[in-house]
């Protein structure tokens, strides 16, 4: 179960917005979730390690070497922007 | 001359032959997507240069030249490869004006061994769904009955090649995207060995989870496809350097010496059409030689909470990159405000609710306090299911298993419960969390005239075992010879 203080805590850390008239049904709807998650707190993992991929023996690094892969266009990296300003893409104030 | 009843080699072997051109193939295509694709919504951007496309083929062609093993095939690619010069949006509001710089490498290597690109195909938003509902251009239908789903989240690919809009398609499957359309829409569906794909210009949702592959109506076809698409490519660290083999060429029905896992905790409480299905489907894997054994992994049962744990805390840490800047949706006056709301507004806006509701679960999840009891637990049972399944698979060299808990549902039936919609995955997640390869091969269809397929789940990088399995089912059954009324 979690609390209303819970929801607008995790909306603020995902950096989304919740109005005020749906953080009630978001923390049912999460609660509920989050409930059926719990499923697994009884499973015995006792000195078990983390799996995070399945390829954790195969992955292979190339050298830190600046490679053309074509991508390396300035415009053409920009050109997604709404805004950009001469080489730069424009952001709003922040300090 | 019925181009969309063909398979593969029909049309390349019709191509050089010259008994047609690249160009008609791609207007034929492109005239039943016209006719066909207002009643299924699963064709969401049509690729403008297919017709170019199609003449630099017949150019090579006239000019003597060899062409690949896929020349001349029409494609349609999930919404979710990033492809050079054609819009790509993920079915989000977020990614709504997004035309790439660059071609993912799956579909690079189909375009370079001959296929036709017609377009598009809808997916669930971010491929985050089972029924294709979430796409931000509308509900996509399933050829079969236009009032169910395609399933998801490659519903748009799963419905284009049902309804002979395309032959082929690439689709993706974090946890039964590609699996679970196949099934809802009778055609076969392989999510390859985790690795076996690149997964470079795939939009990613759950990146230890997401892995590429084809969705075809023959077995021989998926062969071909992921011949062509798989195998190691420098600019994703994860794809395996096992060498790709020719399954194509060796495909084989018979199966005596196999011997097939029947896996015990997957078969309770089995709805009575499915366990009919996977009946039919044992009898004709018994007359190609295989034997069963019953096989048991009791933490099979708890899957779903461990897959949506690990997929939305993944989904949370790749979303991040959305914030409005760089590329993608900007909220109408977004720019008034500080960069702290700047990011809020565009998110909230260009995000569907269930893009929302699992980076909210996934921040959850793996916010401090609960990391460990959530993520850290759900990957935990992650390596205990690997090394159960290795186990596994001295008994057996595959498993049969069902796909989903039941044919296509009608549109708008689970997507108010999430919960109930997350149970669709209940056979299928397994499969990412331990990163097997998995084929979706259609039995028959129901009453209702809806197809019900079965799943054969293989151990890491035996494919090839999945396609002679899937093969003897399609030798004796000839399910592709079934097509949906009025397409």
């Amino acid at each position: 179960m979690i609390s209303r203080d819970d929801v607008i805590k995790l909306a603020a850390l995902a950096r989304l917005s919740l109005p005020e008239e749906e953080i009630e049904s978001c923390r049912r709807e999460l609660s509920q979730i989050i409930d059926y998650f719990n499923a697994i707190s009884e499973l015995d993992t006792e000195g078990v390690l983390p799996l995070m991929t399945p390829t954790e023996l195969e992955i292979h690094l190339r050298e830190d070497r600046v490679q053309s892969g074509g991508l390396e266009d300035r415009d053409m990296n920009l050109s997604h922007t709404l805004e950009r300003v001469g080489n730069l893409f424009k952001v709003p104030p922040f300090v | 001359m019925s181009l969309h009843l063909m398979d593969f080699f029909e049309i390349r072997n019709g191509l050089v032959s010259k008994e047609f051109r690249a160009r008609e193939i791609v207007s034929y295509f492109l005239k039943r997507i016209e006719d066909h694709n207002d009643q299924i919504n699963a064709v969401v951007t049509i690729n403008e240069n297919a017709l170019r496309q199609a003449d630099q083929l017949d150019l090579r062609l006239a000019r003597g030249e060899r062409l690949g093993p896929l020349a001349g095939v029409p494609f349609v690619i999930k919404d979710i490869f990033c492809t050079e010069g054609l819009r790509t949006t993920a079915c989000s509001k977020m990614l709504h004006n997004f035309v790439p710089h660059y071609t993912a490498t799956a579909v690079h290597r189909l375009i370079s061994a001959g296929a036709l690109v017609l377009g598009k195909s809808s997916c669930d938003e971010f491929a985050m769904g089972s029924s294709n509902e979430t796409s931000c251009f509308g509900i996509c239908r399933n050829p079969w009955d236009l009032s169910r789903v395609p399933g998801g989240s490659s519903g748009g690919s799963a419905s284009a090649i049902a309804a002979g809009i395309a032959l082929g398609s690439l689709g993706t499957d974090t946890g039964g995207s590609i699996r679970q359309p196949a099934h809802f829409c009778g055609l076969v569906g392989m999510k390859p060995t985790y690795g076996r794909v690149s997964r470079f210009g795939m939009i990613a949702y759950a990146s230890s989870l997401d892995q590429g592959g084809p969705m075809t109506k023959r077995v021989h076809d998926s062969a071909l496809t992921l011949e062509t698409i798989a195998g190691f490519d420098s600019s994703d660290s994860t794809t395996s350097k096992q060498s790709v083999p020719r399954w194509s060429a060796s495909i084989s029905s018979d199966l005596r010496s196999t011997k097939v896992g029947i896996l015990k905790e997957f078969f309770e409480d089995l709805d009575p059409e499915t366990a009919e299905t996977i009946e039919i489907a044992k009898k004709v894997l018994q007359e190609a030689g295989a034997q069963f054994v019953e096989v048991s992994l009791p933490l099979v049962k708890k899957t779903i909470p461990i897959y949506y744990i690990v997929a939305t805390s993944e989904a949370s840490s790749n979303l991040a990159r959305y914030d409005g800047i760089r590329f993608g949706f900007r909220a109408q006056g977004a720019d008034e405000l500080n960069i702290e709301d700047f990011y809020i507004r565009n998110r909230t806006l260009g995000f569907g609710s269930e893009v929302r509701r699992r980076i909210m679960l996934g921040t959850f999840a793996l916010s401090s306090g609960y990391y460990n009891a959530y993520y850290e637990k759900a990957c935990r049972l992650r390596r205990l299911l690997q090394e159960q399944f290795r186990e596994l698979f001295c008994r057996c060299e595959f498993v049969l298993a069902p796909v989903s808990p039941t044919a296509a549902f009608q549109i708008g039936q689970k997507i108010q419960d999430p919960l109930e919609m997350y149970q669709n995955d209940l056979f299928t997640t397994v499969s990412n969390l331990v990163g097997l390869p998995a084929i979706t091969v259609p039995v028959k269809l129901n009453q209702y005239g809806l197809p019900l397929g079965v799943q054969l789940i293989g151990p890491h990088f035996e494919e090839k075992r999945l396609f002679d399995g899937g093969f003897a089912i399609e030798e004796k059954i000839q399910f592709y010879k079934s097509r949906p009324n009025g397409f």
